[in-house]
């Protein structure tokens, strides 16, 4: 490649001696012009390093000549002195290169040398580029012009050639330098990273004749428009004009050369979502509360009505059905999303972690869980609040499924036939046709349960589907720990609460204020308050340490509302009643505190007639108390069983003696229940065998029920029917229905089990009875085809119908056989009491 | 969390269920009682069931969410309890005496 030497700007000193050089150049220009590349140089700046570029020094002399460089060698410029001080161009051209060049101008003279010049500067503009690492700042020079204005500085050969030597040792240095530099450059740098600044280059102006503008008004329009028509007519007359050639060019076509760069594969992938509008609702509520909890954490409590979002403002504020916690924020339409998240906030237990706000929306409780379960860790999930009131549910929901005619039954609802049911069932023959009768629904018993002796039953104050069982034996001799479980309707496999005592459980009862209170007590005497909310094991309250506490089982609990003395609000106390003769009662208002409201004391009874009984010494002047019930129109008065067998009416004012008392029982008393519907009567039932219905006012039974041999163990009134009770005796269940038959029971029922039968209750909801026995088995049977009960007013009315009719049917009796002691029973007479035989009823 | 183990294990023995798996979110059983194919069948085809009847039940109102999922079918009942971590299925054949 030829490197040719670009003549470089020049002083200004050009132009002063133009005039001197161009004469002799101007032959040259001449021909040079010939060319039709005349060079007009516009130098910038002066004096500047010819940058080279490392990959072509391709220069272009066109170059304004630089009459102002004197000094070539043929033109030596000497002072007076004879120095030559010829100035030196600061560009020194290889005079080879330069030859080269010359010998291409003027040899060549096709138009290809302009061209060739022109190119070369063109090159030359892109070498200047890339050599601006030199420093020495772009070069900028015009390009040549094809402007017809020859005039100006032309090209000079010789000068260029002469001129070409100065810049030579100028180059020469320059270039040294450059090679120096280059001399630097190794194996290494060929690795290195070169930075290349690409830089635009200032805009070379080729031919800049801005359009002038006159108006026809001025002077200058005049002047203007024969510019103009001198101008159309030069170019008129350019046509064949025979000093004007046109002349065409063609300009190189670079060779272009392809780079092409390879970077490593964009990879490409393709996401798409689907916004449903639960989705955008989820996010806006995210949003809204990450809002409203900082604005709490700002402010104290959460009561800022702050506007919601447009979007929850269209939306109803109704809670979810997630748990609405404790916090009390204001209801307000705006507010609303507000109690959410409070109630959000305090059940995570902190106003500064709205994250965990934020994230337990969706789980509930577990708001920790959530982010983390990202971790496929099993114990997590299993263990989240969540998983385990799943659970909860399905296994309900597969008992139902598994339960659900009975439960339907239970209900009182009709059963339709499963559709899938493939099973052909045989014609049943009519219910109707039996008479009242049992259908055994199901029993309530599982594993932890098998033995155990079944010692009392409680209802559930609130929630009618959950009765609380207490387990433990009646006998001394065969004591276990006690357990008391809390049954559900809905599930009959398995117990909702479990827990254990360590004596026996002999009675439970559910409080009514309270009725998450259980009140157990146990065969030692102690009394237990559990919380059936918590699963914990532990009671809430126990009585075992304290003073009052009562010595022997105790037999009967109950929570009595009563009326203080002095306020009045009912406060609900636990009675007690136990063998050591002690009825107490016991406030939990701090801690167990007893009060006893009577001591049973023995009486003496005279049995009369044929043994007399005279003062026999007692061992303990303690009757054991069995049972009680307070009168539910009188919660002052009360009546308490013995063992002796008899009853006697007590009430709360008066702890030393006894209202009343009423003989009948030869045995043990073991319950005895007034009547829901009429207020004077109650039932009791003994080891005797029998049953007694009482009137308060009558000391003597009014109707005894004999119907087996053996002892009875519990007596429990119907909730619908006032003649209707069920007992139950260690070999099976009775239904009486006095409407019905005062002798004997409407339905027996002797399970198949052997067990014996020890306790039984009404179901409230339902026409069931629950039936416990011995093996720890509590059977839900339902009543049928019984006769309906007679109307709620009514209900009292033939109950003491019945009473009144036995009544009166006794005392014909009575004045039958004896007449001499007519009123003999409707006397209170304590003393000379006449035999039991009397009371048999006809 | 043995409570949790107990209720499990009252439901594998309950009448009639014949099997219990517990997916979590990913798909993933976490604990089966049926062999492995099945589970893989049951969990993948309830998990694309369960996620289409959230989204139905949001659909209709964003503020239900989908709390129980029953299908009854001639042989089975297959109840499914659904959650954001995971998905409780439980399979049971009432049918049977």
């Amino acid at each position: 490649m030829s490197t040719n030497k670009s003549k470089k700007s020049q002083h200004m000193l050009t132009t002063g001696n133009t005039g001197a050089s161009t004469t002799s150049k101007k032959s040259h220009g001449a021909t040079k012009s010939k060319y039709g590349a005349s060079v007009r140089g516009t130098q910038y700046g002066s004096s500047r390093v010819t940058v080279l570029s490392s990959a072509s020094k391709t220069r272009s002399l066109a170059n304004a000549p630089d009459a102002g460089k004197p000094a070539k060698p043929p033109v030596q410029i000497f002072d007076e002195s004879g120095n030559d001080v010829t100035p030196l161009p600061l560009y020194l051209i290889d005079p080879t290169l330069v030859k080269q060049n010359k010998s291409n101008l003027l040899g060549d003279s096709s138009g290809g040398t302009p061209t060739d010049l022109m190119s070369q500067t063109s090159i030359y503009n892109t070498g200047t580029v890339t050599a601006s690492a030199f420093g020495g700042g772009p070069f900028t020079r015009s390009v040549f012009s094809q402007s017809y204005d020859t005039a100006g500085e032309s090209m000079a050969e010789p000068e260029d050639t002469d001129q070409s030597h100065e810049p030579t040792s100028a180059w020469g240095e320059i270039r040294r330098k450059h090679e120096d530099v280059k001399e630097d450059l190794n194996e290494g740098d060929l690795e290195k990273i070169v930075d290349l600044q690409l830089t635009e280059t200032e805009t070379i102006w080729l031919l800049d004749m801005p359009g002038i503008c006159v108006s026809l008004e001025t002077d200058e329009a005049a002047t203007v428009q024969k510019k103009n028509e001198a101008y159309k007519e030069l170019v008129k007359n350019k046509q064949g004009n025979d000093s004007y050639a046109e002349r065409g060019m063609n300009t190189f076509n670079e060779p272009q050369k392809c780079k092409l760069v390879q970077t490593s594969k964009i990879g490409y992938t393709e996401m798409g979502v689907n916004a449903n509008t639960w989705d955008m609702f989820d996010t806006f509520e995210l949003l809204d509360k990450a809002n409203k909890v900082r604005s709490e954490d700002d402010d104290e409590e959460g009561t800022i009505s702050r506007p919601g979002s447009p979007k929850e403002g269209e939306v109803e504020k109704v809670d979810e059905g997630t748990d609405t916690g404790p916090g009390g924020a204001v209801v307000r339409e705006k507010s609303a999303a507000s109690v959410r998240v409070d109630s959000r906030a305090t059940f995570a237990s902190s106003f500064a972690g709205s994250e965990s706000v934020v994230a337990s929306r969706e789980t509930g409780v577990s708001s920790m869980p959530t982010s983390e379960s990202s971790q496929i860790d099993e114990n997590v999930i299993l263990q989240s609040e969540k998983f385990k009131s799943d659970l909860f549910i399905m296994e309900r929901v597969i008992n139902l499924n598994t339960y659900q005619a009975k439960q339907a039954l239970y209900r009182g609802f009709n059963i339709i036939k499963d559709i899938d049911d493939t099973t052909v069932v045989p014609p049943q023959q009519l219910v109707q046709d039996m008479g009242p009768n049992f259908d055994r629904l199901w029993s309530y018993t599982c594993k932890g349960t098998q033995g155990r002796n079944v010692s009392c039953l409680s209802w559930n104050k609130s929630n009618p589907d959950l009765i609380a069982v207490g387990y433990g034996q009646f006998e001394f001799s065969n004591q276990k720990e006690g357990l008391v479980m809390c049954w559900s309707l809905k599930n009959p496999e398995f117990p909702e609460r479990v827990y254990t005592c360590k004596e026996g459980v002999t009675a439970a009862d559910f409080s009514k204020v309270n009725p998450s209170l259980l009140a157990v007590g146990l065969y030692d005497g102690g009394v237990a308050v559990y919380n059936v909310r918590q699963t914990s094991d532990e009671p809430i309250l126990d009585n075992f340490l304290a003073p009052g506490k009562n010595t022997a089982p105790v037999w009967q609990l109950k929570w009595i509302e009563k009326e203080r003395g002095t306020g009045d609000e009912t406060a609900e106390v636990l009675v007690s009643i136990s063998t050591d003769g002690r009825v107490c009662q016991w406030s939990i208002r701090k801690g167990f505190e007893s009060y006893d409201l009577m001591r049973l004391k023995k009486i003496p009874t005279r049995m009369g007639g044929k043994k007399e009984k005279k003062g026999e010494a007692f061992i303990s002047r303690h009757a054991g108390g069995l049972c009680f019930d307070f009168n539910p129109h009188d919660s002052n008065i009360y009546l308490a069983g013995t063992e002796d067998g008899h009853i006697h009416k007590c009430s709360c004012s008066y702890n030393e003696q006894f209202l009343e008392s009423y003989f009948g029982h030869t045995g043990p008393v073991y319950k005895i229940k007034w009547s829901p519907f009429a207020p004077d009567v109650f039932l009791s039932c003994s080891a005797d065998w029998s049953i007694r219905l009482w009137h308060q006012d009558k000391v003597r039974p009014i109707l005894n029920f004999f119907s087996s041999t053996k002892p009875v163990y519990d007596i429990a009134w119907s909730p619908n029917s006032s003649t209707v009770f069920a007992s139950v005796n260690e070999g099976s269940v009775e239904v009486w229905d006095l409407n019905t038959s005062t002798l004997d029971p409407i339905i027996i029922m002797e399970p198949s089990s052997g067990a014996r039968q020890t306790s039984v209750s009404f179901s409230k909801n339902s026409d069931c009875l629950l039936v416990g026995d011995s093996e720890g088995q509590l059977t839900v049977l339902q009543l049928r085809s019984m006769a309906p009960p007679p109307s709620r007013d009514k209900q009292m009315d033939s109950l003491l119908k019945i009473i009144n009719t036995s009544l009166s049917s006794q005392l014909q009796n009575q004045s039958a056989s004896e007449p001499t002691q007519p009123e003999r029973e409707e006397t209170h007479l304590e003393d000379d009491l006449p035999p039991d035989t009397d009371q048999n009823q006809s | 969390m043995s409570e949790v183990e107990e209720t499990i294990k009252r439901i594998q023995s309950h009448k009639g269920v014949s099997g219990i798996i517990i997916v979590n979110a990913d798909g993933i059983p976490i604990r089966t009682t049926l062999d492995n194919s099945t589970t893989v069948q049951y969990s993948g085809l309830i998990h694309q069931l369960a996620a289409k009847a959230k989204s139905t039940v949001r659909d209709l109102d964003p503020q239900n969410d989908l709390t129980f999922l029953r299908i009854r079918s001639k042989k089975h009942e297959i109840m499914v309890a659904p959650d954001k971590e995971y998905l409780l299925i439980v399979i049971q054949s009432p049918n049977e005496v």
